[in-house]
């Protein structure tokens, strides 16, 4: 599904990544970890093909396809969904208008006829129940005076909407209380199958207590210096990061 | 002397004496002789800096044309508000059409009439008020407005009656005459704990040039409310001068919307003088322009009681090589003590030729107060742009629903569905790929 390899990333004047590689196959579950500042944003930014940021050396595959050179709104109509970190309030521009011109745009790419507005609304209304959003939301600005947790909701409820093929969440566990995470947990895993990859930026060992990835990849300075299985987060939650350091640096 | 006062003048004397009264004559000469003496304002003025107004001055624009009677239809229905349940007042070049207009319905104790009969039937309250609260000296175009006065609406609510209708006022302009001007002069007159709205549309078709320089004279009595809007819809290829002056007595609420999108050279001008303690404003502007139009926005707010309020919000979308002036001044003098008063003017800029010159200006003469200003210029932001093209939309589609959401702002503060909707597809109409966000926000 993906494949990154040697990836060399600047952002401004600052290299972030450093020889980053991954592979992620098709229906599996990738949690990415590592510390403050380790290049976990900047790898899910360059997925999601923001501005800015500038790829030096290195190739990304996805679904065999050069994903480099594609425009942001090109990779979502070939099934590629980013939920936000910080999603952002974009006053005057409604949520469901979002969704139906996101969804129909993705439908038209793929050859399939554009959902009329009765078919929309019955599909929208199903897809809240995955992470329980509230009807009021929908016809509110995108995430305009939203809380934190329903900002972290309404991102898998796109997610939900677009049925993406390769979904990166970047710190959607970040800020959630107990009860919340385990609505948006219940959420992505009622949204997997064996066709859809999942990558889960956290710092933190929690939500794979609710979401178990197949493999965990630890980040530092910009590459994968450990990958293991999902021992490895409990032993990262247990000892923290400097061993994985220490250990590849003497390697 | 200008040849643009002397065309002026050459025409005053056919229409100084139409209505046969005194007093108005009176008020007619005084104003000539403020023309005469003080001229046009040039841009060495600092009102002026950034609107040259010699284009206006070099034309020899003609105040006293014959009325004319043939209104084409379309251009009528073009100009409606449709669906909207409204005394409606149609003027054509200026000159009321009473078997256009519809005013039935209308109680008896309301007046709601041209000026022009107004003045003829001799009604006493027009001589009160008409020209007795703004300032003649201000500019060279209010005097002229005043020497030149000959129709437009006269509103008088009286004490605690609230209009059950908005007063819908069509300004529509066919210029089948060459180079032909229009006077138009509004007095509305609200007495104590009234209520009305009120809304003027200006809007023309693309014939010969023509200039409309109107002024809206506006006195509010303790506890009256006024909504306002002003929609400026006039043609490419006209020239737009407005003024509006609100007197606004104790307790008393004004509420304007001002949007402008017509016109090759336009400016609207308002001052607000909040006199009687407890007295509330609220400004909303929208101006948008493209290719070289020029759009220029004056306000002033005179705080000059305690507890008294103003809370302003303009917006402009430029684009082309269009240019927008925006100048918001905001002065609380010395008694007015617990003013509460907001400024803000922001900019979107959608090509590197537009320009904005904004001034937001505060002063303060009272010391226990709240007020705040600000004025920003910028293009669309980055990351609500990158958000939406990660959802699959392209990235012009994204321009666009960002920018009519930018406009929709200040439209959505409107209280008139109708006319909400009919800004909302003039704006979409606006924009580049207006065909593909139209599904998605009307």
């Amino acid at each position: 599904m993906l494949s990154i390899k040697n990836l060399h990333v600047k952002v401004g004047n600052k290299k972030i990544l450093n020889g980053l590689n991954l592979e992620i196959g098709s229906g599996e579950v990738h949690a990415i970890m590592g510390p403050n500042g380790s290049g976990k944003s900047t790898l899910a930014n360059v997925l999601a093909g923001k501005d800015g940021y500038e790829v030096l050396e290195g190739e990304i595959q996805y679904l065999g396809k050069d994903l480099i050179p594609m425009p942001p709104e090109e990779r979502a109509c070939e099934g590629l969904f980013l939920a936000f970190q910080y999603p952002v309030e974009i006053p005057g521009v409604n949520n469901v208008y979002l969704l139906k011109a996101g969804i129909n745009a993705i439908r038209k790419h793929r050859g399939l006829p554009e959902l009329d507005a009765m078919e929309f609304l019955a599909m929208v209304k199903e897809k809240m129940k995955v992470v329980n959003m509230k009807e009021d939301l929908l016809s509110r600005a995108v995430n305009e005076g939203f809380s934190g947790g329903e900002k972290k909701r309404n991102e898998i409820f796109q997610m939900a909407v677009l049925e993406p093929k390769l979904a990166i969440l970047d710190e959607t566990d970040s800020g959630l209380d107990i009860d919340a995470l385990k609505i948006v947990a219940n959420g992505v895993n009622s949204l997997l199958n064996k066709d859809r990859s999942v990558v889960l930026v956290t710092h933190y060992q929690r939500l794979l207590n609710f979401i178990v990835p197949d493999q965990v990849h630890v980040l530092s300075g910009g590459k994968i210096l450990k990958s293991g299985d999902k021992s490895l987060a409990l032993e990262l939650e247990e000892r923290g990061y400097d061993w994985v350091i220490s250990e590849a640096d003497a390697a | 002397m200008s040849t643009a006062i002397e065309n002026y003048l050459s025409q005053y004397s056919d229409q100084h004496n139409a209505f046969n009264a005194l007093w108005l004559n009176e008020k007619k000469d005084s104003a000539l002789k403020v023309l005469k003496d003080k001229g046009f304002p040039s841009t060495r003025v600092e009102e002026w800096r950034y609107t040259d107004i010699n284009p206006i001055l070099k034309r020899q624009f003609n105040f006293v044309l014959p009325p004319s009677q043939e209104i084409s239809v379309p251009d009528l229905n073009a100009a409606r508000i449709s669906e909207l349940d409204s005394y409606e007042m149609v003027f054509l070049n200026g000159r009321f059409l009473s078997d256009q207009s519809d005013l039935s319905g209308l109680s008896e104790k309301i007046k709601i009439k041209s000026l022009a009969n107004a003045i003829t039937e001799n009604d006493n309250w027009i001589a009160k008020y008409l020209n007795s609260q703004l300032d003649t000296d201000k500019n060279g175009f209010i005097a002229l407005n005043t020497a030149f006065i000959q129709d437009g609406v006269a509103i008088l609510i009286p004490d605690n009656v609230e209009l059950d209708k908005p007063v819908n006022i069509i300004y529509l302009t066919d210029n089948n005459d060459k180079s032909g001007a229009c006077n138009v002069r509004n007095l509305i007159v609200l007495g104590k704990n009234s209520r009305a709205d009120v809304i003027e549309t200006y809007f023309g078709t693309d014939k010969n040039e023509y200039f409309t320089n109107t002024i809206t004279e506006i006195s509010l009595s303790d506890g009256a409310a006024l909504n306002h809007s002003k929609l400026q819809q006039e043609a490419m290829n006209a020239y737009h001068l407005g003024y509006m002056h609100v007197g606004q007595a104790l307790n008393s609420k004004f509420e304007s919307n001002q949007i402008s999108l017509g016109s090759k050279l336009s400016r609207s001008e308002i001052d607000i003088s909040l006199s009687g303690s407890g007295a509330q404003c609220t400004l909303n502007g929208l101006y948008m322009a493209n290719k070289s139009q020029h759009v220029d926005h004056h306000t002033r707010v005179d705080h000059l009681s305690p507890n008294t309020s103003s809370n302003e919000t303009y917006r402009g979308v430029l684009g082309g090589r269009s240019r927008g002036v925006f100048n918001g001044k905001i002065v609380v003098h010395k008694d007015a003590q617990k003013t509460d008063a907001h400024l803000t003017n922001a900019n979107l800029l959608l090509s590197g030729d537009a320009e904005v010159d904004t001034k937001p200006e505060l002063e303060i003469y009272a010391d226990d107060v709240k007020c705040s200003h600000g004025a920003t210029v910028g293009a669309l932001d980055e990351n609500m742009l990158h958000y939406l093209r990660t959802r699959a939309i392209n990235k012009d589609v994204a321009r666009s629903l960002l920018t009519f959401a930018f406009a929709d702002d200040v439209v959505r503060r409107i209280n008139y569905p109708q006319i909400r909707q009919r800004l909302e597809k003039i704006i979409v109409g606006k924009l580049p790929d207006a065909e593909l966000i139209t599904e998605f926000v009307l």
